[in-house]
């Protein structure tokens, strides 16, 4: 184990979150992409962190604040998810065109 | 670490205060949002949120000359904190006014929905004054989150919540790519500080590492979504034309003074040594937002897109300024930003008037002939239509002066010329409502421009001439051509009537932009400050 296999391993989850993002239609997937990608940036500072800088202890304090915003944003999204099914009956951001031009 | 007592960093409460004001504030008109009665709530609630505002804006005033860390290095209030502050809690009090009567509100309960403006607000502030990268991303996401509730609020109203949606899905994924930015800047200087990641880079020379050039491209790509620079644009006009309109309002202005606040901060102070690396960049992407925001905003006949658009332009010119690197380019963008806020107001406020008042929505047809039957929503929009433009004499045309002055002072000359060919290429769609407005007859009823269908009329505030008469119901293809003249505009509450306090946030923003226009001194004296945040610049 080291810095570079970490490193390797969080730009590999943010790949797959972006891929996630990117190729998926339905909004729940999209919100789970990025949970992906907000997880590998958090892998790195753990990483960095880690190996790099020992005596950096505020990158502690960055991934635990990153952690609860990341929940927050995920209960917001479900919940934004969850309203819109209720009105459309679809979670699919491809139906989602009414507003365009 | 065993064993060594921890001690709690010193926290300055006075200096604080704007922000502990905001938070609890939102906490007591989120109570005071469950009271039973009925006029608590619909006036009770926004009196007490406009109530919190003022008192932040007092608190901010009286910390105004005040320069010092607040927290442990995470959060600094200084010259740019408060002059950023005073917009963002500006552009909220004109939120409350426009959002007084509104449908959002009443549609998504009124504490909420106050208390989700007054929490996006502090997100704001914290977001100024975050020396940190910590601080950042958390400022980032308090702003942002509510924003997305706040986007979805007319809950039964489908395009409001695919705003929401496409708000959200856009947003995190901008939150994400730029935390993975900050992630890899904090790798590669071992500090989330801003002072030391300054210190870092100039020791060790970053410039050319690569694990700080992607940090700081991811970062520019994040930083990118929130600002709305183009091509991370895609989203704004969706969002600004499916959101209930206050709420367009006050995204449009606050959060782009909170996004370019926080692109000064990171990029004039903790990277400032790698604008080599960045600075053309960036330039780059102002030129492309420019043309995008500027072509984009010519074929729309919805005038909440058409100001999304332009808003992407305006980003565009806004970024010339942080470009440049110098105390120039802070002031300019800064004096930008506030002109922006009074401009981009006095537009929403007219287009919410008019929503309340016709069946048009924000299409174009709405504000037509205006000219001649309202004149004291004519001439707002106008002004503000006029200074967008940068015509002399409206805070507009000074800002846009500031700004090329900046960039030809920095070496950027050719980005000044981008922003001049913005500005021509911009007349095109602003002139065409000057012109709808004073040139055209106001539609009358039978030979009314199609009402765009579906989504809006509803909710829109009910018929435009509802109340005038018997014979001129909206709906009716054989009523008689509504007479200008027959338009009762009464002070009552409710359906489809025109509402002081929104005719009043308009007229006063117009002034102020006149004012920006021709005595610029004071705006100019209160940028000034914006300097000792920088003192690494010219």
């Amino acid at each position: 184990m080291s810095l570079t296999v970490v490193i390797a391993v969080a730009a590999l989850l943010f790949g797959i979150g972006l891929y996630g993002v990117l190729s998926q239609t339905n909004a729940v997937m999209i919100v789970m992409g990025v949970e992906l990608m907000l997880g590998a940036a958090m892998l790195n500072v753990v990483g960095f962190l880690r190996y790099a800088w020992p005596e950096a202890v505020s990158g502690s304090f960055f991934v635990l604040v990153v952690m609860t915003l990341m929940a927050l944003e995920a209960a917001v999204g479900f919940a934004l998810i969850t309203s819109v099914f209720r009105n459309r009956r679809t979670a699919e951001v491809d139906d989602l065109t009414e507003l365009q031009g | 670490m065993n064993g060594r007592k921890l001690e709690g960093p010193a926290i300055d409460f006075a200096g604080l205060s704007p922000l502990l004001a905001l938070l609890g504030g939102a906490v007591v008109v989120l109570m005071v949002g469950l009271l039973r009665g009925r006029a608590a709530r619909e006036h009770g609630v926004p009196a007490l949120s406009f109530a919190t505002l003022a008192a932040s804006l007092g608190l901010t005033i009286w910390q105004l000359d005040s320069s010092e860390e607040l927290v442990a290095g995470a959060l600094a209030i200084d010259g740019l904190g408060t002059v950023l502050n005073i917009l963002f809690v500006s552009a909220g009090m004109a939120t409350v006014l426009l959002s007084w009567r509104a449908l959002a509100p009443r549609e998504s309960a009124h504490g909420e929905f106050h208390a989700l403006l007054l929490t996006s607000i502090a997100g704001m502030v914290v977001l100024a004054w975050s020396t940190n990268l910590v601080t950042v991303f958390l400022g980032l996401e308090l702003l942002s989150i509510p924003l997305y509730v706040l986007c979805a609020t007319e809950m039964r109203r489908a395009t409001s919540l695919e705003s929401g949606l496409k708000y959200l899905i856009v947003g995190s994924l901008g939150s994400a790519v730029f935390l993975y930015g900050l992630a890899l800047i904090y790798g590669a200087t071992g500090s989330t500080d801003f002072a030391g990641i300054a210190e870092a880079n100039s020791a060790v020379g970053l410039s050319s590492d690569p694990l700080m050039l992607t940090g700081i491209a991811l970062s520019v790509v994040g930083l990118g979504f929130k600002a709305s620079v183009a091509p991370f644009h895609q989203w704004t006009p969706d969002v600004y034309e499916g959101a209930p309109t206050p709420v367009t309002a006050f995204m449009a202005v606050a959060t782009k003074a909170a996004a370019f606040g926080i692109f000064l901060r990171l990029f004039d102070v903790a990277l400032i040594d790698s604008a080599t690396a960045w600075a053309p960049a960036l330039a780059a992407l102002a030129t492309v937002t420019i043309i995008a925001g500027n072509v984009g905003a010519l074929g729309q006949s919805s005038l909440k897109r058409m100001l999304a658009y332009s808003s992407v332009a305006q980003a565009g010119y806004m970024l010339a300024g942080v470009v440049v690197t110098s105390g120039l380019g802070v002031r300019a963008t800064v004096f930008y930003l506030a002109v922006y806020l009074v401009m981009n107001l006095a537009a929403f406020a007219v287009i919410i008037a008019r929503e309340r008042e016709t069946s048009l929505g924000d299409d174009l047809a709405a504000v037509e002939g205006i000219g001649a039957t309202r004149p004291v929503l004519a001439w707002p929009m106008t002004i503000a239509m006029l200074s967008l433009a940068g015509i002399p004499a409206t805070g507009g045309f000074i800002g846009k002066f500031f700004l090329i002055d900046a960039t030809v002072d920095g070496g950027y000359a050719w980005l000044g010329f981008v922003i001049v060919i913005g500005s021509m290429i911009s007349l095109a769609y602003y002139l065409r409502v000057i012109a709808a407005i004073w040139m055209r007859d106001a539609p009358a009823v039978a030979q009314s421009t199609p009402v765009p269908a579906g989504p809006r009329p509803a909710l829109a505030g009910g018929s435009p001439e509802g109340d005038a008469g018997p014979g001129s119901v909206a709906l009716g293809a054989e009523s008689p051509p509504a007479q200008a003249g027959a338009v009762v505009y009464g002070g009552e509450p409710g359906g489809g009537k025109a509402h002081w306090e929104v005719a009043l946030v308009a007229v006063l923003c117009a002034a102020l932009t006149v004012a920006a226009g021709v005595v610029p001194q004071p705006l100019f004296d209160l940028v000034q400050r914006c300097g000792d945040a920088f003192t690494n610049l010219v």
